[in-house]
């Protein structure tokens, strides 16, 4: 793809990415740490990773993460929703070295894991409790779930994609 | 054509839920530590914080306006000689001190200070004064004694003002103004066990103040639900020391320089105006359940309130009725 | 490594979370957070339930040293220095009930976790 191509289809990605972030945050939070969603704008990040490139999927997911925070009120957010992020980033990057494009939604899978992992550390060092761990079970129910729905959605697009040529 | 307006319109349904979603519920609350006791504010909505400072900082203000232990407030220099003349604002508390004295005929007095001050209650060293020490230090107790024209306070030498028992009715009261202003409309304060609510909670029910068991401090013996009113309790409980196996509590008589000992051991006060409230707590507690309930009689539009006799029973004003429960059996006072 | 082996593993990884989800509210009840403020700012947290053995923690202030001891389940004032004694007298915090406070050292000892309480605020001291 030609670097304008990558620009455009990144500021698009990155413009659904906060309108999925923005339209899930509307679902009450369960948990007391301000920020933990069902992930499914990560969907958005995953793709960008494997059809544009690495320096692109990052720069969606920190304006995702700092204009997320804004738009949805929450800029106490920010600093989970970035640890989340970054070390996601780093579980994706990782895995998507090591596996198999077929196997995306597993990259996806570990990605959710460690997004929720990193929040829920970010949280402990932040108050001093530990009691936040509590919520690591359930965060990683959702965190599989949502992780492998998403990483099957990205997977498949990805794969007409490539079939059709709209991509290499 | 048709093709822009649908897109256009598209964006500004995507811009609508972009606004961030209600924050009408979002708690604020923060902890202070002025006129000697802990203080705990709470306020809801995007105001609340804002509310909370500018609440905060009337608080400090007030503290540092009335304490008899600060050199530099007014009060102290009026009782230390140094000066006969106050501000506007402390003027205006003294006026509704002397009006609250007038109406409970003395039971509650802003002129005990060097009596309780004998006692010990304020610096920690109890002690139990002799006969003719308490009545050598009535003779500077008396209300009616003060006069006050203007910002000028006349009162006889050795006659020490305090108006610590509705200091912090004054401050509640200015707090949850501070909050109102800030555009604040749920909000709940305790200063050292004054609560003053103003508006209801974010969800719309009455907010739920427990009333705190003298008996048993740690566990509450009923629960009011109010609006926009402050609660304010009085009673021996709250400080006392024990000498020769007797209690003597910080809640004297004025009329007799002892504990006040009228066979109630908590009195509650309920109103829209803290100053009152706060002073007619402490007044209740020393005329007893009869004394009381007389004058309540005489103003039921102004307060009301919840007794607790020596003997656990318990009273309370008709005006409460149906907004206290409690799981002991109660009396309703009628007018 | 094979598709299948990794749905195996991650839906392992959903029973053991799963399992943990439910047996975990027995072990871990939820307003088991205290709070140690002085003058208003927060010193210290305790998790009681996740506490093994006694500790004390000390406070200094105006009044001398309160000394705080925190056991598995329970925090209380051991001794203080002031003469009122009150926060002694207070006994162990208890769920629902007022907060261990000693006014000359401004210390204030209660539940981070009060959103439970039946009352929104308690008069009295």
């Amino acid at each position: 793809m030609k670097k304008l191509n990558k620009l455009t289809t990144t500021a698009i990605l990155t413009a659904a990415a906060l309108v999925v972030f923005v339209i899930e945050a509307q679902i009450p939070a369960f948990t007391s740490i301000p920020g933990i969603k069902l992930g499914l704008s990560n969907v958005f990040t995953l793709f960008t990773l494997y059809a544009v490139g690495v320096p692109w999927a990052l720069a969606l997911l920190l304006i995702r993460v700092f204009l997320g925070g804004l738009l949805t009120g929450q800029a106490a957010a920010i600093l989970y929703s970035l640890a989340g992020g970054l070390l996601a980033f780093g579980a994706m990057l990782l895995g998507r070295k090591l596996l198999p494009e077929k196997q995306l939604w597993v990259v996806s899978v570990f990605g959710a894991i460690f997004h929720n992992i990193g929040q829920l550390a970010a949280a402990v060092a932040v108050t001093g409790t530990s009691e936040i761990l509590y919520y690591l079970p359930i965060l990683l129910i959702s965190g599989i779930l949502t992780g492998a729905f998403t990483g099957l959605c990205a997977q498949l697009v990805l794969r007409r994609l490539r079939a059709s040529r709209f991509l290499p | 054509m048709g093709k822009t307006l649908l897109t256009f319109c598209l964006c500004l349904a995507l811009l609508g839920t972009l606004c961030a979603c209600s924050s009408a519920d979002q708690k604020s609350t923060s902890e202070i530590f002025a006129m000697d006791t802990a203080m705990s504010l709470t306020a809801y909505g995007k105001n609340g914080e804002a509310g909370l400072a500018a609440a905060g900082q009337e608080i400090e203000r007030i503290d540092a306006l009335l304490s008899v232990g600060n050199a530099d407030s007014d009060i102290a220099r009026l009782d230390s000689g140094e000066t006969d003349t106050v501000s506007e604002e402390t003027a205006a508390l003294l006026t509704r001190a002397l009006a609250v004295s007038r109406l409970t005929d003395g039971a509650y007095d802003c002129t005990v200070y060097p009596l309780v001050s004998a006692w010990g209650f304020f610096s920690g060293d109890y002690r139990v004064p002799e006969d003719a020490e308490i009545r050598a230090l009535l003779q500077n107790v008396g209300w009616q004694k003060v006069a006050l024209d203007g910002t000028t306070v006349s009162m006889p030498d050795g006659m020490e003002l305090d108006l610590g028992g509705i200091g912090k009715g004054y401050a509640s009261a200015q707090a949850v103004k501070a909050l109102r202003d800030a555009g604040v409309t749920s909000a709940i304060v305790s200063l050292g066990g004054n609560v003053s609510a103003l508006g209801k909670k974010p969800d719309g029910t009455d907010w739920s103040v427990a009333i705190q068991d003298p008996d048993d401090t740690s566990t509450y013996f009923g629960l009011l639900q109010v609006a926009d009113k402050c609660v304010i309790t009085s009673g021996g409980y709250q400080r006392y020391f024990e000498q020769d196996g007797k209690t003597y509590w910080h809640i004297l008589d004025p009329s007799t320089g002892y504990p006040a000992d009228s066979g109630l051991i908590s009195a509650t006060v309920v109103s829209t105006d803290d100053v009152l409230a706060d002073g007619l707590s402490t007044a209740v507690f020393v005329m007893g359940l009869d004394k009381a309930t007389a004058l309540w009689r005489e103003n039921t539009d102004l307060f009301d309130m919840i007794l607790m006799t020596a003997d656990r029973g318990v009273y309370i004003t008709s005006g409460l009725s149906g907004a206290f429960s409690t799981n002991e059996s109660y009396e309703v006072i009628e007018p | 490594m094979k598709t299948r082996t990794w749905i195996l593993i991650f839906v392992g990884l959903l029973a053991v979370c799963l399992a943990a989800w439910l047996l975990l509210p027995g072990l871990l009840s939820k307003g088991s957070a205290v709070g140690i403020y002085q003058d208003g700012k927060l010193l210290k947290t305790v998790d009681l339930s996740a506490v093994t053995g006694t500790t004390t923690f000390t406070v200094t202030g105006n009044a001398g040293e309160n000394v705080i001891e925190i056991s598995p389940g329970s925090i209380c004032v051991r001794s203080a220095g002031c003469p009122d004694q009150t926060c002694v007298k207070h006994g162990p915090l208890k769920t629902g009930g007022t907060p261990i406070i000693c006014l000359p050292n401004r210390l204030v000892i209660k539940w981070l976790d009060d959103t439970d309480t039946e009352y929104d605020a308690m008069t009295g001291t």
